[in-house]
């Protein structure tokens, strides 16, 4: 192959997908029609654009996938709103801001005890779990508990899994590898399932190991 | 509280506004890259936050679609190509043996009947297969131009090389797509061999 007909063959996916200078493309045109193998090239590339385009189709992402990362940015997008809420009160008043924040940290703290005891607990170093199994029906704590409350609100996200056992309680299912697979399959709501796992008593968590349906 | 910049609502609405629409390109392409959807999954939540962080960055009025296809190409390069251990130039016939073994590695590891039906859908034909064995400098710029549509410039922006590159790549990333189904054909006996 001539110095030339390399030039060309590197410029021919430009040549058809019209995406070289005029000038350069008729140059092109005249070359093809003396050199067989560089026309032969060209009809290469736009038979294989054609085939890629017509049999490498879109695949739609997952629900989960879309619903993870509409959770993903709405949690992001809470932490900005605090953040620049905070940069907002310093820019204010520093000093008092400044009070305020060391303050309110210090009661936070106290506070997560009593009002979110699961993340006190979950997140510090007295993680007490027993190991243990559980059966029940595989429900959505959002729905459930809005069905128990009466409260007219609809999470627009995906479903929180939980499991209702026998006895009523609720349990919540913590976003462990298999907590998420037990997730993915839409099928497996509402089934009577067993799972086997640490079980936070005292919060009603599990950590899913192992999960089967029954 | 002064009310000068939008709120976090806002601002999360607009992003939403402007990147949702591109979820499936994303999602396909990413899955092209990584060719496995676990690490398709992650790749694109990942850009979507990242993008989301560097919304304040991206100039209004310009090609959305090219700009969060930038941070897709950037993400895989930098957290996720390593971890695909992929040559940078292939042969077909050199990559044969490390594709399978991947492939293989892959099927042990998230032996899931999504998993597999996922990877069908876009592996299912010889076309998907071939692109599949392209290395990756060659597989985005068919994806980038042939699927998505972008222009060579547009291109040239998102993977961050000269035009003439984008173009001297494409052309010998769909000679080397040919090489394959011809070869494929000759094995299936749709043609003969050449004597």
């Amino acid at each position: 192959m001539s110095q030339a007909c390399k030039e060309i063959q590197d410029q021919l996916a430009g040549y058809v997908d019209q995406e070289i200078e005029p000038v350069r493309a008729s140059t092109i045109s005249q070359h093809l029609g003396k050199c067989p193998g560089c026309a032969q090239e060209a009809s290469v590339q736009s038979e294989v654009k054609t085939l890629v385009r017509e049999h490498a189709k879109q695949v739609p992402a997952p629900a989960h996938v879309r619903a993870e990362i509409r959770l993903t940015l709405e949690r992001e997008s809470s932490r900005f709103g605090f953040l620049s809420q905070l940069r907002a009160l310093f820019q204010w008043q520093p000093l008092p801001a400044i009070a305020t924040t060391i303050v309110l940290m210090a009661l936070s703290g106290f506070a997560a005890h009593f009002f979110f005891p699961s993340q006190a607990i979950l997140g510090g170093n007295d993680v007490q779990f027993v190991d243990g199994s559980l059966e029940g029906e595989i429900i959505c704590v959002d729905c459930t508990l809005m069905d128990m409350t009466a409260t007219p609100y609809t999470h627009d996200a995906i479903h929180r899994l939980g499991l209702r056992c026998k006895d009523g309680r609720l349990w919540s299912i913590l976003p462990s590898d298999q907590g998420r697979e037990l997730a993915r399959d839409p099928s497996r709501f509402r089934r009577q399932v067993r799972l086997v796992g640490h079980l936070f008593q005292s919060v009603r968590y599990i950590e899913v190991k192992e999960f089967s349906l029954i | 509280m002064p009310r000068n910049k939008p709120s976090a609502e806002e601002r999360r609405k607009k992003f939403e506004a402007l990147a949702f629409p591109h979820m499936d390109a994303l999602y396909s392409t990413a899955l092209r890259m990584a060719r496995n959807a676990l690490d398709a999954e992650d790749l694109v939540q990942d850009v979507y936050l990242r993008a989301y962080r560097f919304f304040d960055k991206f100039e209004q009025g310009t090609n959305f679609k090219a700009w969060i296809f930038k941070i897709l190409t950037n993400t895989f390069i930098n957290r996720y190509r390593q971890k695909v251990r992929e040559p940078l130039h292939t042969e077909f016939d050199k990559v044969e043996y490390f594709y399978t073994e991947a492939e293989k590695e892959r099927d042990d590891k998230y032996e899931t009947r999504y998993d597999e039906k996922r990877y069908a859908d876009l592996f299912g034909d010889e076309i998907n297969t071939a692109l599949s064995k392209l290395s990756y400098d060659f597989r985005a710029v068919v994806i980038l131009c042939d699927i998505e549509g972008f222009s060579y410039k547009e291109i040239a922006a998102i993977i961050g090389t000269p035009i003439g590159t984008v173009m001297s790549r494409l052309s010998r990333a769909r000679q080397q797509l040919q090489k394959y189904l011809r070869e494929y054909a000759q094995r299936e006996g749709f043609v003969k061999n050449p004597k």
